[in-house]
């Protein structure tokens, strides 16, 4: 606490977010050190370790490796958390720029296979040598901070077309990313902009209608043909399959979900241990155990209780990036906050939601947990700038950001 | 929202609240689905997840054997090697691949290269044909050592060969169609394309040679490295080569029994057929109908029956159960009537993996199974039944000699026709079967041409599965039925007057009057047995009505089955009433026989059933085995025991005891009629005439016999002469009306106590009188329960 002279004044009592609307709080200069942020830095911090030592179930020797991306992920974090966040601002829309720039790189056909490596028919990653670079994890940021900035400047997003303007900026991001092939990345943008959206005040009825239309596009792009891809399709069938209790997709298109659904039973509530564990992803041939599927073997490892942990670890990151949202009183943090919980609790949401098979299978990791430098390091950025949001003081006299009324 | 309003005065907290409240829904159904993973599920998912770890082995097992009364192997498994070619070396494609790689360590790996695909390929061409040279040693080698004829080693190759040609065309045909409409799902062009991979076949070893015992298998294993070894020099390399030959261990089911050769006295047959010389027979398929067949095929409907894997939610597996692929299966008699006492049941090894302890469950072998029959007598009574012994050809004494001319007189069948039969020796006091013969045997109608299989139905296990018309063997059971019931006192007197309606001459005759114009006069029941009269038997049969005659029938044993441990269910596929198929079982083995059912018949039709059923003919059909036994149980004063070929009592399907509470001075009686008929001069059994004299059919020093023939009218004999499976009545095909089953039934026994031991059934197909065919086989029969020392007497 940064407050030493507190000692002898009577303490205050109201909430947090009082506490920091008060003339007192405001009065301060200075950076506010009593903050949801390190509520948002220690669930990260636990999450990581639980991943790690998920991973160490399966594979004792990548832990390590991931412990080491942890740590520069913890640095990286610490990096993008001193400037201050409103100083950043201003490189929002090169930073767009860039990363479109570099997702669009990544599609270019010519380039050679040494510097964009293309993995099972997608072309995602940039090799730097040491490691891969992900451009959509750069461009989920840019695109959040892009999105802040955006909806800030503008009050239009009250209208109709306002409102759908957003989703027109959007889609270059979302058709870029969406080509690669990575369409559970892409997919994320859409449920995040729309809290977003919320947050900042949209009208609710354009957002139940942007809803509406998403629930009727599912059905849609399922029965017109060439909308999905044939393995799209399939897994969609697998998971309608497996709810009917048919398990003859079994072994082709619901393998990975039915190889889930085993390894995850196994765990009980209270997880079978390391060494068994193990054995039983190995044998049972669950893939992508360390990435996508590392939900599975930790609901092995520890049970539901490990699973209802692990949730709880997210509801705490999430609950307290809220608090850092509410806290706040400048509308771009608020913002760009809300959008990097959004994202982290989509991605978990999806990736958690289909490995218990209540989503049809899609490549995409863990925030955190899951095995992958690229992916650590980019969503410890992502923590690091909501701790960020959360250091900063309002500036004095700031007018009440997003006050409308309620409808 | 007043509250919340109140609480939240702030805009965007609210609109922030919405976001939680809805991540936390989200929340709340993920929670939800993971409970019912690991808790509602959890324990079956656990169990199927476990089973991964657990790597389970079957460890085979073996089949019980089945040996005779004297614990003589009949049938066994025996370990039997098969010789299989890897289909690139009968595809051509091996000699190819290796001329390839002899041209390539040759002239060096960067020559080759160098060279243009015209040059390489005419250097594999040159040198190619060493390497088919070496292929053609090894069919030479494999023809030899494995004692195969080379002509038929290729055309078994050749078959091969087309069989996984055309295989592979439709399989490319179908992966292709398959392929091209993925490719129009697709939008737009796609520079994939379709890529003909070899199929399993094409990369399999496939058998060529089976049931190769352990001594030749050595010889080609021998052969088969020498080979290797002679590849390598010829790369002059010292990598290796691919094995050309591989041998399969497995096991076959072996007959050890089955062929045998025979000597068999020739000195007391019927006068043209007499010899001092006995016969020497080489049979084959001794007792094979009995035994049965295995087939090493799993059809749907074992697995049906009696699957391995189990559709139960334990997902457990029945190690006796029948697995998809290759197994051995008891496809007839007795292998297939006591096919779970046969099969035994795999062992299993589980292996955990996780930490390498491995679980042994060792297999159980199946249990033997012993019959009742006694193998030698059993060749024996085949020999007997074997057309190149005489007895089952047709010959003169059979039609007989014109008695006023000495003329020989015609025969339907020209002399020396083949006829099939079947004989039946039970042990009267136990009901046990010492000896039952079908002919032709299973072997011999393997190796028939298409005609004579038709014609013969080698098959058919005639002692047990199929039915005939009885005839007058019928009739002691008649008399003492009737007595029993009252409609005829014990020592009722019948005139026969020639016909049974006195003003119908031509209708419901006696032979006697039919042949001779003769009639037999006023008679009692032994003598109406003795003479197998017509006319007597009619009369009961008309007294007692079809009704009583039917429920008579069936206490003998008729219309059910005996269950004599050759009976067995298949289950099949019927068409329901509705038009869909069910599983239903359907015994095979063993006949029933059929007794008319009254309720089906009008009043006029039944009276003429009552009477015909008198003396056997009409609707009523039965086996040889069933007239043995019905007869067994006339002898034993109409205590009833099932006839039995198993001898363990606990595994017999049936061990039905009882009384039928006989009349028992009628059984007497009808024993007396039966004595008389082969004892006395006029019984139908006693007498056989030739062209200059007569003897007496059974005529056995120190055997005693008690027997009925029968001349049963047969339906039409149809013989499909050109053995195309269809019998029309365009020649060669025939159909021959107006034959007679020839039956002999009876007992034999000691002369010295003068009591009935044994039943015998002997039934020559279309063989004409039971007195002239059937008891002569008879006689021999009871010769050979002589020299196989069941009776006294006689010479071994």
């Amino acid at each position: 606490m940064s407050g030493g002279g507190m000692a002898h004044r009577e303490p205050f009592r109201g909430s947090l977010a009082e506490w920091r609307e008060s003339a007192r709080a405001i009065h301060r200069r200075g950076l506010s050190w009593l903050n949801a942020g390190w509520l948002v830095l220690l669930a990260a911090l636990l999450l990581s370790v639980f991943g790690i030592a998920t991973i160490d179930t399966t594979q004792p020797a990548l832990a390590g490796r991931q412990a080491v991306h942890l740590v520069i992920g913890v640095i990286l974090a610490i990096v993008v958390a001193i400037p201050d966040y409103r100083k950043m601002r201003r490189f929002t829309w090169p930073l767009a720029i860039l990363s479109c720039l570099l997702l669009f790189f990544v599609l270019i056909p010519f380039v050679p296979d040494f510097i964009v490596r293309p993995r099972n028919g997608a072309r995602r990653w940039i090799s730097l040598g040491v490691t891969d670079f992900q451009p959509s994890e750069l461009a989920k940021i840019a695109w959040i901070a892009l999105m802040a900035e955006w909806l800030v400047r503008r009050r239009n997003y009250r209208t109709f077309t306002g409102f759908l303007l957003a989703f027109v900026v959007t889609l270059i991001p979302f058709g870029l990313i969406l080509v690669e092939p990575d369409l559970g990345t892409a997919l994320l943008f859409i449920p995040t902009l729309l809290v977003m959206l919320v947050v900042a005040g949209a009208r609710l009825r354009h957002v139940f209608l942007v809803l509406l239309c998403g629930l009727a596009l599912g059905p849609l792009a399922y029965f017109t043909p060439g909308v999905l891809k044939p393995h799209q399709i399939a897994r969609v069938d697998a998971i309608v399959a497996q709810y009917r209790g048919d398990s003859s997709l079994d072994r082709d298109e619901g393998f990975q979900a039915a190889r889930a659904r085993l390894v995850i039973g196994s765990g009980g509530v209270t997880g079978v241990g390391r060494e068994h564990a193990a054995a039983l992803v190995r044998y049972n041939r669950l893939p992508e155990e360390r990435n996508d599927m590392i939900f599975a073997v930790l609901v092995c490892r520890w049970g539901l209780i490990g699973g209802l942990g692990l949730w709880a670890l997210y509801l705490v990151f999430s609950l307290a990036g809220m608090m850092t949202a509410g806290a706040t009183r400048d509308a771009f943090g608020r913002l760009l906050v809300v959008g990097v919980v959004s994202m982290v609790f989509f991605q978990m949401l999806v990736n958690t939601g289909m490995t218990i098979g209540l989503l049809p299978i899609t490549g995409m990791t863990l925030p955190f947990v899951s095995y992958g430098g690229s992916s650590l390091v980019m969503t410890w950025v992502m923590a690091g700038l909501v701790f960020n949001v959360a250091l900063r003081r309002p500036r004095r006299m700031q007018r009440e950001a997003f006050a409308f009324e309620d409808e | 929202m007043r509250i919340v309003r109140s609480k939240l005065p702030i805009f965007f907290h609210r609109r922030l609240l919405l976001a939680v409240v809805a991540g936390l829904a989200a929340s709340v159904l993920l929670g939800a689905q993971l409970v019912v993973l690991t808790v509602v599920d959890g324990a079956e998912l656990r169990e199927a997840a476990e089973r991964a770890i657990q790597r389970e082995r079957y460890l085979p097992t073996w089949r019980g054997s089945i040996i005779d009364r004297n614990g003589v192997v009949l049938a066994e498994d025996r370990a039997s090697w098969s010789v299989a070619l890897p289909f690139e070396v009968i595809s051509g494609k091996r000699a190819q691949d290796l001329a390839r790689r002899q041209a390539q360590i040759e002239l060096g790996l960067e020559t080759w290269k160098s060279l243009s695909p015209e040059d390489q390929a005419a250097a594999i061409v040159g040198r190619v044909g060493a390497w088919n040279d070496l292929v053609e040693t090894l069919y030479e080698g494999v023809a030899r050592y494995s004692v195969v004829d080379r002509t038929e080693l290729d055309s078994r190759v050749d078959a091969i060969r087309q069989s996984i040609s055309r295989r592979v065309a439709s399989v490319h045909d179908r992966q292709r169609a398959r392929f091209e409409a993925e490719q129009d799902d697709r939008a737009g062009a796609s520079d994939a394309i379709f890529i003909r991979r070899p199929i399993a076949e094409q990369v399999q070893a496939h058998v060529v040679v089976t049931g190769l015992t352990d001594t030749p298998a050595f010889d080609v294993r021998r052969f088969a490295s020498e080979l290797n070894q002679q590849a390598v020099a010829m790369l002059g390399t010292t990598g290796s080569v691919q094995p050309f030959i591989e041998l399969i261990d497995g096991s076959m089911r072996s007959l050890p029994e089955a062929s045998r050769t025979i000597a068999v006295d020739q000195s007391s047959l019927p006068r043209p057929l007499r010899s001092d010389e006995p016969a020497t027979l080489l049979l084959t398929g001794v007792a094979d109908h009995i035994i049965g067949r295995v087939r090493d095929r799993v059809l749907e409907e074992d697995l049906y029956r009696r699957p391995f894997h189990r559709e139960e939610a334990d997902g457990g597996v029945d190690l006796g159960g029948y697995r998809a692929a290759a197994d051995m299966i008891g496809a007839r008699g007795v292998e297939a009537a006591m096919e779970d006492q046969l099969r035994g049941s795999l062992g299993v090894e589980r292996t955990n993996l996780e930490t390498g302890e491995v679980q042994r469950a060792m297999q159980e072998p199946g249990q033997n199974v012993q019959l009742t029959i006694d193998i030698d007598l059993q060749a024996h009574v085949q020999g007997l039944l074997d057309p190149r012994f005489g007895l089952s050809r047709v010959q003169q004494f059979h039609a007989g000699w014109d008695t006023a001319t000495g003329e020989p007189k015609g025969s339907k069948l020209p002399m020396g026709t083949p006829l099939d039969g079947a004989i039946v020796v039970l042990d009267i006091a136990t009901g046990e079967i010492l000896a039952m013969a079908s002919s032709p045997t299973f072997a011999e109608g393997n190796a028939m041409g298409a005609a004579a299989r038709s014609t013969h139905a080698p098959f058919l296990h005639r002692a047990t599965e199929a039915t005939y018309p009885p005839g007058s063997i019928v009739k002691p059971l008649v008399y003492v039925s009737a007595v029993t019931d009252r409609v005829v006192a014990v020592d009722e007197t019948i005139e026969c007057t020639g016909h049974l309606l006195p003003d119908k001459k031509d209708q419901l005759r006696c032979w006697l009057y039919k042949t001779y114009n003769a009639t037999h006069g006023e008679l009692d029941a032994a003598e109406a047995i003795k003479r197998s009269c017509n006319i007597y038997f009619f009369t009961l049969g008309q007294r007692m009505g079809l009704a009583r005659m039917a429920s008579w029938y069936r206490k003998w044993g008729l219309g059910t089955h005996l269950d004599t441990g050759l009976r067995y269910e298949r289950m099949v596929r019927s068409n329901q009433e509705d038009g869909s198929k069910e599983w239903v079982p359907k015994s095979f083995g063993e006949g029933r026989g059929f007794v008319p059912d009254t309720d089906s018949l009008d009043s006029q039709r039944q009276r003429g059933e009552s009477i015909m059923s008198g003396i056997g003919q009409g609707m009523v059909t039965w086996t040889p085995l069933q007239a043995a036994n019905a007869y067994a149980t006339l002898a034993r004063g109409g205590v009833y025991q099932d006839a039995t070929i198993i001898r363990d009592p606990a595994l017999r399907a049936s061990n039905r005891t009882g009384s039928m509470a006989l009349d028992p001075v009628a059984c007497a009686e009808a024993l007396e009629g039966l004595k008389r008929a082969v004892r006395e001069s006029g019984g139908t059994g006693h007498t056989i005439r030739y062209q200059d004299g007569q003897e007496p059919i059974f005529d056995i020093p120190g055997a005693v016999v008690w027997g009925k023939t029968g001349t049963a009218t047969a339906p039409p004999r149809r013989v499909d002469g050109d053995g195309d499976g269809i019998f029309s009545t365009t020649p060669p095909d025939e159909r021959i009306r107006g034959l007679d089953h020839a039956w002999f039934v009876g007992f034999a026994g000691n002369e010295r106590d003068d009591e009935p031991r044994y039943a015998i059934a002997v039934l020559v197909e279309y063989g004409g009188s039971g007195g002239r065919v059937a008891g002569p086989i008879a006689a021999e029969v009871v010769r050979a329960l002589q020299s196989h020392g069941y009776l006294e007497g006689g010479s071994s």
